[in-house]
């Protein structure tokens, strides 16, 4: 198998001594913004982007996977124990684990999510591993009316599909289109809106948006209104940290069921992990239904093993296809593909055989955070709840600070800092109103993308825009597309009635 | 994923499984007033837009013209959705209350989790803006901005450090503005020296 000799080849340069350390760092941080309810992983990578310039790739990414895998390690922790879940992909493991909790059975409640988390991880890298080289390979032969096709599935996916409402989701991604105009325009060289600034002409600059959008703007979010929060307890808990054998048992078949529904999530551009787990609560719902004795209302084990690790089996495929397709899925995936790009790297069918040795040890790096997240979070999960403990002001302040040092550190333009004010105030405007942030981000990543394939196709084809449904990839794409806007379509009626889950 | 959830705990009072609608929906028209703004932005930008003069078709303007068309239909049909809703409170319409316990079929849904996550509701009723707050922060960056250069990032990012944990609450000036020097002095050291990032250093300029 010449993928597992890639394989051990990435285990060789992730297991240096300074690779695991940075590893660490990433499970580490992954897990506290995970377990602060308001902070996620992307806003953390986000942060980190600026200030890991000087790092070698290998361990920025290495770090940067951490993180991504450890944010959803920790948001069950808060989910749990205080009913506030840490990030929206908690949400489904809110319902039950909190129920478990408040019976006495949060050690086993945490221990259920970390597991659960560990076991969609592992089957979801596994497959990576196999199937995103074969991907690549596929992929080489995509042209651009095939790359423009894949921005349009991942802009319809996340803004009309997971957005709560079409037209907000829409919006959202027309402003991201927006702001990705600005600069020199690749194809012909025309400066585009940068009304004779210098500074604008090389567009808004990709850590400037990020950390405006996801830091900035939520640090203005919460100051507005952070006299009206309650201030969430944790429950105190006691017992032993692990499950008996019969409750391994009945939790094993919910954490296969819940890969299974979010292996094929993150590799489609349905814009993250919120689908795949209420997708696999309800299934674990339906099941209690038919059962002798339901579980389902009074802490059942099965409704948090599922949504945990379709959420942590869906973040392992996204990787995949971000890697092999070059096709963010989610925010953190977005964010990482900046990364990427900061680097000089595109993700994408090349990555492989240019970049190999990277990705490799990025993928063997992967194994090695899970492993290492399940143990800083199996037994220690109560001490992680503790963070809740730091001042909202300080913790705000702090991230202020760091968003400044971040932007004025990657550029020193004391206009990049005014520039980060701006989109500041734009997410806190996008939260305010109930805007999602998702479709912004991969419309301003994947926004020059599109333009280009799109024009280069139009103008091979001289203006025909037929050219862009000319190969059989591009109508499967299309047609892949209009199957899901008709299942939203469909299950967004059906569920209108029950919008409160 | 979006890793932003929309809002941490929010209001307890609002903790039915709906939150209660509010007085008025009207602050919704911001949205549409924003994408207007960004399209008439784009709109000035491509009128004055020099393009070269062999540029192949389509051209620079092609794509931006696109959007356009997308910022405004999308400002459209907010406008009309927030309207309806807005009309729809008045009238008393909205019984989301009652209707949201019941399933398709009208029987009562049992699983309503008796604590509803928070983060997943709407800006909580009756809830305002604390614009103070947000002005204070946006105060402390201009602060930070016009700092930077002439003390250096120590005095500055304490500033912004302070300014923020004020906005946010915090009123122990002395202990504040302390965590706040001990932070900014840290990451210059560990930034500036260790990770070679370029912080200016101010006052302190000929000391370091």
């Amino acid at each position: 198998m010449d993928q597992l000799s890639h394989l051990m080849e990435g285990f060789s340069l992730a297991l240096t001594p300074i690779n695991l350390v940075w590893v660490v760092v990433g499970c580490v941080l992954g897990t506290a913004v995970g377990v602060l309810p308001g902070l996620g992983s992307a806003m953390a990578v986000a942060l980190l982007l600026p200030v890991t310039f000087s790092l070698d790739p290998v361990g920025a990414f290495i770090m940067f996977a951490g993180i991504y895998y450890g944010g959803l390690f920790g948001d069950s922790t808060t989910a749990i124990l205080m009913n506030t879940p840490g990030n929206s992909t908690a949400i489904a493991s809110t319902f039950e684990g909190h129920r478990m909790a408040k019976r006495g059975r949060a050690p086993q409640a945490l221990a259920t999510a970390a597991i659960g988390a560990f076991t969609g991880g592992l089957l979801a890298t596994i497959l990576v591993v196999f199937f995103a080289p074969v991907l690549a390979e596929l992929a080489t032969v995509f042209g651009p009316a095939e790359y423009f096709a894949l921005a349009v599935v991942a802009f319809v996916a996340t803004a009309a599909v997971v957005a709560d409402s079409v037209v907000k989701g829409v919006a959202a991604l027309a402003i991201g289109l927006a702001i990705a105009l600005v600069g020199v325009d690749a194809i012909s060289g025309a400066a585009r809106y940068t009304f004779g600034i210098p500074s604008l002409l090389d567009g808004i600059d990709i850590v400037v948006i990020t950390v405006g959008l996801l830091a900035l703007g939520e640090v203005l979010f919460i100051a507005s209104r952070i006299h009206k929060d309650p201030q969430a307890t944790a429950m105190k808990i006691s017992g032993r940290p692990y499950l008996s054998g019969k409750e391994f048992r009945e939790a094993l078949p919910a954490w296969l069921r819940g890969s299974a529904f979010g292996l094929p999530f993150g590799a489609i551009p349905a814009g993250g992990a919120e689908i795949p787990t209420f997708l696999a609560f309800g299934l674990e719902r339906n099941l209690d239904r038919r059962r002798a004795d339901p579980q389902f209302g009074t802490g059942a084990i099965r409704g948090l093993a599922a949504p945990e690790s379709a959420a942590n089996a869906t973040a392992g495929s996204a990787m995949g296809s971000l890697l092999a397709l070059g096709l963010p899925t989610s925010a953190t995936a977005a964010i990482m593909l900046a990364a990427f790009q900061q680097y000089g790297m595109q993700p994408g069918p090349l990555l492989f055989v240019r970049n190999g040795e990277l990705v490799w040890a990025l993928l063997a790096s992967l194994f090695i955070g899970m492993i290492v997240l399940l143990v800083i979070n199996l037994p220690f999960a109560p001490l992680w709840a503790k963070l809740l403990m730091i001042p909202k002001p300080y913790l705000y302040a702090g991230i202020t600070v760091f968003s400044a040092l971040g932007v004025y550190a990657s550029s020193g333009s004391i206009f990049d800092v005014a520039m980060l004010t701006v989109i500041g105030l734009l997410g806190f405007a996008l939260r305010r109103f109930g805007l999602p942030l998702a479709p912004v981000l991969i419309a301003v990543i994947l926004g020059p993308l599109a333009e280009t394939s799109l024009r280069r196709t139009l103008a091979i084809s001289e203006g025909d825009p037929g050219a862009l449904f000319s190969s059989g990839l591009t109508i499967t794409l299309y047609c892949l597309l209009l199957l899901g806007v008709a299942w939203a379509a469909y299950s967004r009626l059906r569920n209108r009635a029950q919008v409160d889950i | 994923m979006t890793t932003s959830s929309p809002a941490p705990p929010s209001d307890d009072t609002a903790a039915g499984t709906t939150a209660k609608p509010q007085p008025s929906g009207m602050a919704e028209l911001v949205v549409p007033a924003i994408l207007v703004a960004i399209a008439v932005f784009l709109i000035i930008g491509t009128a004055t837009m020099v393009e070269p003069p062999s540029v192949q078709r389509p051209g620079p303007a092609f794509f931006p013209g696109i959007i356009i068309g997308l910022l405004l239909i999308m400002a459209v049909l907010h406008t009309v959705q927030t309207l309806r809703t807005v009309r729809a409170r008045r009238a008393g319409l909205l019984q989301d209350e009652q209707e949201a316990h019941l399933d398709a079929d009208g029987d009562p849904i049992e699983e309503i989790p008796p604590d509803p996550p928070r983060g997943r509701e709407p800006w909580p009723a009756g809830a305002v803006t604390d614009w103070r707050a947000v002005l204070t922060v946006l105060g402390s960056l201009v602060a930070f901005m016009v700092l930077l250069r002439p003390v250096g990032w120590i005095v500055a990012a304490a500033v912004l450090f302070w300014g923020v944990a004020y906005a946010l609450g915090s009123r122990r000036p002395i202990f504040d503005v302390s965590v706040a020097l001990v932070m900014s002095s840290v990451i210059q050291l560990t930034f500036g020296y260790l990770l070679g990032l370029n912080l200016p250093a101010g006052f302190l300029a000929g000391v370091m």
